[in-house]
């Protein structure tokens, strides 16, 4: 526990028990690494290999059987909902490998929607969450920035279920980023994309790792991995030591 | 570029208007449960205020009528049409000797035509205002003055003519009150005093029909109220009466205690029959908005756990599912006592005559009273079932939800 509070995200010996056909078995078995702002970290696999299991339990969103996980100082298993919540809103972003858009929205309102769910919580740099009608204009116009960069700012008024599986991808990203999180965890998030879409996701990753944002990517993309500082492989719920640097 | 945002507060709003077909459903469903409680609930009330009201109304303990005229006279104490029946003063006078009695007034019955010569069929009660102690009071508390002869006040239900008349075989009888909802057939009618039966009568014979013989218009008495002294049983009153003379046997001995209480049984079995609907309609409804609610909360599963990833709190998200329900309960229940009240208030004389039992519309406290806890009982009905049927969403183990299908 001696540098805990150096690291952006810091994990130790995180693991979890699954049981099935009444056998227990790890899906995550005693994972430890670090990410620190500014890094752009790839989690490689197979499927069911973990990958995804290992990056809910750092969002909080599976408790681990065993282990740590600390975000920005604070232990997640320890958070109580509410602080788990903030986090999630303030300090992650989180791109999930399915479609998680809110279907009754436009694409616009699901990229505005993170912004609006804590409103107090925030100082007036923090500007995307305050809500008022005065900064409503500033969060519709972050969130069509982040759809242009995106290349979907054309569909800002269309149904999710108007869209593509790539074009959902891409909101989906931008709402991760409505919040300019620290640390932003993806989850394939090159999956439904072709070549030309994935260069501008991976772009648009590069270039907030590079403005300090630390990225945590599961993928099994090879493009995607040309531009990530740090690659790891995930084999039957273990990690291994980073495989490069780019 | 102006835009509202939706936020965690605006989206249940945002949910109802994006699925149409689901929340007319839901408001469908939530309307009939505020139609059967509200509508229930005020024929219930209205039925016992014309219960409560009929037993303040019948002040006699024992009326006797003249033979065979029981059901007539027990008619005309509940919500009967009107009729025409006496006997002679002369027997009246031999009844009002029997021992046991403390009170003693005649009452004579006339029923107007529905005919050409008369605002509508009434029933016209001459009293005795000397004697009388089962009107007067009711009236006294009305009506402030001595009701004098020609003159007539009327039932809450009698249509006065715009110059404060009514016209009953050919003539324009002034009317100096008009009384407050009974709910029973003294709404009806219109009471005059003895000395102007006479007139009445004469009246209907030079306009249409003679309503009785002459010689009987100054001795006809419908019915001989008694109110007994204390320690008699009016059944007591009643063979005392008869053994004054056996012809005086033959007479109809009607007992409104009786009345009321065979009145007391139907109204109670009626509203046993009432509490019994809507108490099934309502598990059923709940049952309804259980199984409606439980299905899109499957259907809802992944959006559930989208906003736990965005960083809804689980109170968040029980709010969403309570404001949406919570709106359809509301709008429902709204939809529901109003649908309820374009009946029940327009209609209320049809429902009490239909019925056959006193019905007597409650005040507007009550009704508001009745309508506010449909509302709430309909918002706590929609609200209980979609927080029951989704309450496994908020769990923290989100992630398994939103991996299922991938």
């Amino acid at each position: 526990m001696d540098d805990l509070t150096t690291h952006l995200l810091h994990v130790a010996d995180l693991t979890k028990r699954f049981t099935r056909r009444g056998e227990p078995f790890d899906a995550v078995s005693h994972v430890s690494f670090d990410v620190d702002p500014g890094e752009f970290v790839a989690i490689v696999g197979r499927s069911g290999n973990g990958k995804s299991t290992l990056i809910n339990m750092i969002a909080g969103l599976v408790r681990p059987t065993s282990g740590l996980v600390e975000i920005d100082g604070a232990v997640v298993a320890e958070m109580g909902d509410r602080d788990l919540s903030l986090l999630r809103n303030r300090t992650l972003g989180f791109v999930t490998q399915s479609q998680t858009l809110l279907s009754n929205l436009t694409v616009l309102d699901n990229v505005v929607f993170p912004a609006t769910m804590f409103p107090s919580g925030l100082s007036a740099s923090d500007a995307p969450g305050a809500t008022g009608p005065e900064n409503e204009d500033s969060l519709v116009d972050r969130a069509l920035g982040l759809l242009r960069r995106l290349g979907v700012e054309d569909l800002a008024g269309c149904r999710p279920r108007e869209l593509s599986g790539g074009e959902m991808r891409r909101v989906s990203i931008a709402r991760a980023l409505m919040n300019s999180p620290r640390l932003l965890i993806a989850d394939e998030p090159t999956g439904d994309l072709d070549q030309e879409s994935t260069g501008i996701v991976t772009g648009m990753l590069r270039e907030l790792a590079d403005g300090g944002t630390a990225i945590l990517m599961v993928t099994h993309d090879p493009d995607a991995l040309k531009v990530v500082d740090r690659v790891h492989r995930m084999d039957a719920g273990r990690l291994s030591d980073a495989l490069s640097s780019i | 570029m102006t835009s509202i945002v939706i936020t965690a507060r605006t989206l249940p709003l945002e949910n109802l208007r994006r699925r149409p077909m689901r929340t007319a459903a839901l408001l469908v469903v939530v309307a009939v449960l505020a139609v059967a409680f509200f509508g229930g609930s005020m024929l219930g009330i209205n039925l016992g205020n014309g219960m409560r009201s009929m037993e303040r109304r019948l002040g006699a303990d024992l009326m006797v009528v003249p033979q065979n005229t029981e059901s007539k006279a027990e008619a005309l104490l509940t919500d009967g049409s009107p009729s025409t029946f006496y006997f002679t003063k002369e027997i009246a006078h031999r009844i009002e000797r029997a021992d046991g009695i403390a009170q003693a007034s005649e009452q004579t019955y006339i029923a107007s035509l529905a005919a050409a010569c008369c605002a509508e069929k009434l029933q016209i009660i001459g009293y005795d205002p000397a004697t009388d102690f089962v009107i007067e009071p009711w009236i006294a508390s009305q009506f402030d003055g001595a009701l004098e002869d020609g003159q007539m006040i009327a039932g809450a239900n009698v249509n006065v003519s715009a110059d404060g008349t009514i016209e009953l075989y050919g003539r324009a009888w002034p009317v100096v009150a008009q009384l407050a909802v009974t709910g029973t057939s003294l709404d009806n009618s219109v009471f005059i005093n003895q000395d102007t039966v006479p007139d009445m009568v004469e009246a209907s014979a030079s306009a249409s029909r003679r309503v009785m013989p002459a010689e009987y218009a100054d001795k006809a008495v419908s019915t001989v109220m008694i109110k007994v002294k204390d320690g008699y049983e009016p059944q007591t009153v009643a063979d005392s009466i008869k053994s004054i003379d056996p012809s005086l046997g033959r007479l109809g001995y009607v007992y409104p205690g009786g009345v009321t209480a065979a009145a007391k049984t139907a109204l109670g079995t009626l509203v046993g029959y009432v509490v019994v609907f809507v108490a099934a309609l309502w598990a059923m409804g709940v049952i309804v908005l259980l199984a409606v609610f439980a299905a899109s909360a499957n259907e809802r599963k992944r959006e559930f756990a989208s906003l736990r990833i965005m960083g809804a709190t689980r109170g968040m998200l029980y709010g969403v599912i309570a404001r949406e329900s919570a709106i359809v309960g509301l709008a429902g229940g709204v939809i529901g006592v109003a649908a309820a009240s374009l009946v029940l208030f327009p209609f209320s004389a049809l429902i009490g005559s239909r019925l056959e039992l006193p019905y007597l519309q409650a005040g507007p406290l009550v009704v508001i009273g009745v309508a506010a806890a449909s509302l709430v009982l309909s918002t706590f009905a929609g609200t209980f079932a979609s927080l029951v049927a989704m309450r496994g969403l908020a769990r923290p183990e989100a992630y398994l939800t939103l991996r299922q299908g991938e």
